[in-house]
């Protein structure tokens, strides 16, 4: 019994009184009129036939004078008691009908259906917070891996949204204040499938306070919270285990490792695009001078990364505030701006201001004087994504892709982060032909990334044979079922095992109960690997070692 | 003076004042217990019943239950005169009027049991 519930039996009152009394009327005075049976004798209406006569008058089915016609007096009552009973039932119809469809109450109801479906949520989910852009993509990625999400967003149209597409997995999502404490216990902050709070509104105060409230409210649940500004940093606690998602300084970051080492940023970005999409391009940007447009957030974050590489730069504003001296004022969509930054001998502009189409100008115009810059475009808004492929830029920094693809590591594959980190120390000829391999596995598309973890749940065929003695090693996760056939289209990137990490296992290395495994493997491969990793009698167990073609060179690493 | 609770006094007390005529007199003669009477007692014990709803508090809902009880049973006399009436024909047997008339009686149980709660919540009024 809560409010909804009331507000429905207080609004029915009136309705029901009018119903009421005007039946009432009609049948104690239709009882009362002097009638006539057939014979002429003087006949009355008794309370059972009354009720049925107005009845059927009221609803306006009008079956007809039962039993005998009526007499004057009884037509006269019935005409009065006619307009009287039907005008109530429109009414009391009316009023049924304008509760139902008003807004407070669907809201009531809309409010109730979430908080059931929350509650009945099987599976682990996330709390988004925010439904724009980086939301919508985020609740994709998560459906995708199989986690389930609700969302919260100030915006009923975001959340008209969610609801429409199938592409967000038919989350539940509330119209609402994600400050609200209440707003984020409703959408489930208790409940013990939640895995953490994702906060990715467009308000960094908001983030920053749902950031926090979770802490307080869940400790130990993972926290993602998306900063556009410095204010962030600053107002989390310094022990805070969140995890700040900041797409500026994630690609200024990004961008100075693609100068410094291309290799290994093509690797990078191969690993942490999406499975199924296209492998990334290699890009290789010039060493030299730079001019960098736009002297924002993220224009500073790319300058101090740039400026680390040992990169000189020129910078273009349009506002003198933002400029620090030697900078040019003026817009970089003008030629003769560009050319007074000295385009001339410039290797690279990077396009970074807050509005696309004025990077789409920057970049043509610079393009214009100068055919063969390197071109870096920053993309704020998802839907000029028709116009930013067309211009073909040599990088593209998307600002909501960022997060997205930051998040896809961090939540599916945490072992992979710590992969990169370790791959970052390797040479330049490792990371080639590791990133060459990976391309080939899946016909240049970004090959799916997995963990097996070798316990009871995952392998247990491989836990049975270790127990027995039985050797396993490596080289059996991958190996063909027969000798002539071809092995599995994967490849082991790292193993864990006990704090201690091994990049790319040599094939003859045995292997442990409590091993965490990364592959990275075409689609497909997945299951066919637990296949093996189920069984204990599988035959590539006892392969003789076979060195694979275009296998990356292996090596093992202490931590 | 609260216009409302005036009215909602007056008809709790009415229901149960023609509940209460309406079973006076020998419970086995039809003349003591008039049809009309049923007809008013039930008409106004179901206003009463409409005037109670919607209240959140725990008086309200037990208020609310003792309407619904004489309801209950008052629609149960009706339906039970009208049946053995008009159906059966024996609407002027003993057993008929004795029937209707002693589920009336347990809709004034009923009706004392709501005007009993609604004087508890007057007196409970501190003003």
């Amino acid at each position: 019994m809560d409010s909804v519930f009331f507000l429905v039996l207080r609004r029915m009152r009136l309705p029901l009184l009018l119903l009421i009394t005007s039946y009432a009327i009609a049948i104690g005075g239709l009882v009362m009129m002097p009638g006539q049976d057939d014979q002429g004798r003087p006949w009355q209406f008794d309370f059972l036939h009354a009720f049925y006569f107005v009845s059927y008058t009221a609803s306006t089915i009008g079956f007809g004078e039962i039993p005998y016609p009526f007499t004057p007096a009884q037509r006269l009552w019935t005409s009065f008691s006619i307009y009287l009973t039907v005008l109530a039932w429109l009414y009391a119809f009316g009023n049924i009908l304008a509760l139902i469809q008003d807004a407070t109450f669907q809201r009531v109801l809309a409010r109730r259906r979430f908080e059931y479906r929350v509650r009945q949520q099987a599976t682990d989910f996330f709390l988004v917070c925010g439904f724009g852009e980086t939301g919508g993509l985020v609740v994709s990625l998560l459906d995708r891996r199989g986690i389930g999400a609700t969302v919260i967003d100030h915006d009923a149209a975001a959340i008209s949204a969610l609801e429409l597409e199938p592409a967000f997995g038919h989350c539940p999502g509330m119209v609402g204040d994600a400050r609200d404490p209440d707003c984020l216990r409703r959408a489930g902050l208790d409940h013990p499938r939640c895995l953490g709070v994702l906060a990715l509104t467009g308000d960094d105060d908001v983030n920053v306070a749902v950031t926090l409230a979770a802490m307080l409210l869940r400790p130990g649940a993972r926290l993602f919270c998306q900063a556009r500004a410095e204010r962030v940093e600053g107002r989390l606690p310094t022990t805070h285990s969140a995890v700040i998602l900041d797409s500026d300084r994630s690609f200024a970051a990004a961008l100075a490792l693609a100068i410094h080492q291309p290799e290994t940023y093509r690797l990078y970005d191969l690993l942490g695009y999406l499975p199924g999409t296209p492998a990334p391009p290699v890009v290789r940007p010039p060493r030299g001078r730079w001019i960098l447009c736009g002297h924002g957030r993220f224009g500073r974050a790319v300058e101090n990364s740039l400026r680390g590489e040992g990169i000189s730069l020129s910078i273009i504003d349009t506002n003198a505030a933002a400029l620090d001296e030697g900078g040019v004022l003026g817009p970089a969509t003008d030629a003769a701006v560009l050319q007074e930054a000295g385009i001339a001998d410039a290797v690279g502009i990077v396009a970074g201001t807050d509005v696309d189409i004025t990077n789409l100008g920057i970049l043509l115009n610079a393009r214009g004087l100068k055919p063969d810059i390197f071109t870096v475009l920053r993309q704020n808004q998802d839907i000029n994504r028709p116009l930013v492929l067309a211009a073909r830029p040599d990088l593209l920094m998307e600002t909501s892709l960022i997060v997205v693809r930051q998040l896809a590591i961090d939540l599916t594959n945490p072992l992979l982060r710590l992969f990169l980190l370790h791959a970052m120390d390797e040479s330049p000829a490792w990371a080639a032909a590791l990133a060459d391999t990976l391309c080939g596995l899946d016909e240049a598309r970004v090959p799916e990334i997995f963990t097996r973890t070798l316990d009871t749940a995952d392998a247990p065929g491989v836990m049975r044979r270790l127990k027995r003695g039985q050797g396993s090693f490596v080289h059996g996760l991958l190996a063909p079922t027969d000798p002539e056939g071809a092995a599995l289209a994967g490849v082991l990137l790292m193993r864990e095992r006990g704090g201690q990490y091994a990049l790319l296992p040599a094939p003859g290395d045995d292997l442990e109960a409590g091993d965490r495994l990364l592959f990275a493997a075409a689609p497909g491969v997945a299951a066919r690997l637990d296949a093996r990793l189920w069984s204990d009698d599988f035959p590539g167990w006892e392969m003789p070692l076979k060195a694979a073609p275009n296998s990356p060179p292996h090596n093992t690493l202490p931590a | 003076m609260n216009f409302d609770k005036v009215v909602f006094a007056f008809f709790v007390l009415l229901a149960a004042a023609l509940n209460a005529g309406f079973v006076w007199g020998d419970i086995d003669s039809p003349i003591h217990h008039p049809p009309f009477e049923l007809f008013a007692a039930l008409v106004v014990n179901l206003i009463a019943t409409v005037l109670k709803l919607g209240e959140r508090s725990h008086l309200g809902a037990v208020l609310l239950a003792t309407s619904l009880v004489a309801d209950l049973l008052l629609i149960l006399a009706a339906i039970i005169w009208g049946v053995q009436t008009h159906v059966f024909q024996t609407g002027d047997a003993q057993t008929t009027i004795v029937s209707v008339v002693s589920l009336a009686v347990g809709a004034l149980f009923a009706n004392v049991a709501s005007t009993i709660l609604l004087i508890i919540e007057t007196a409970s009024v501190r003003r």
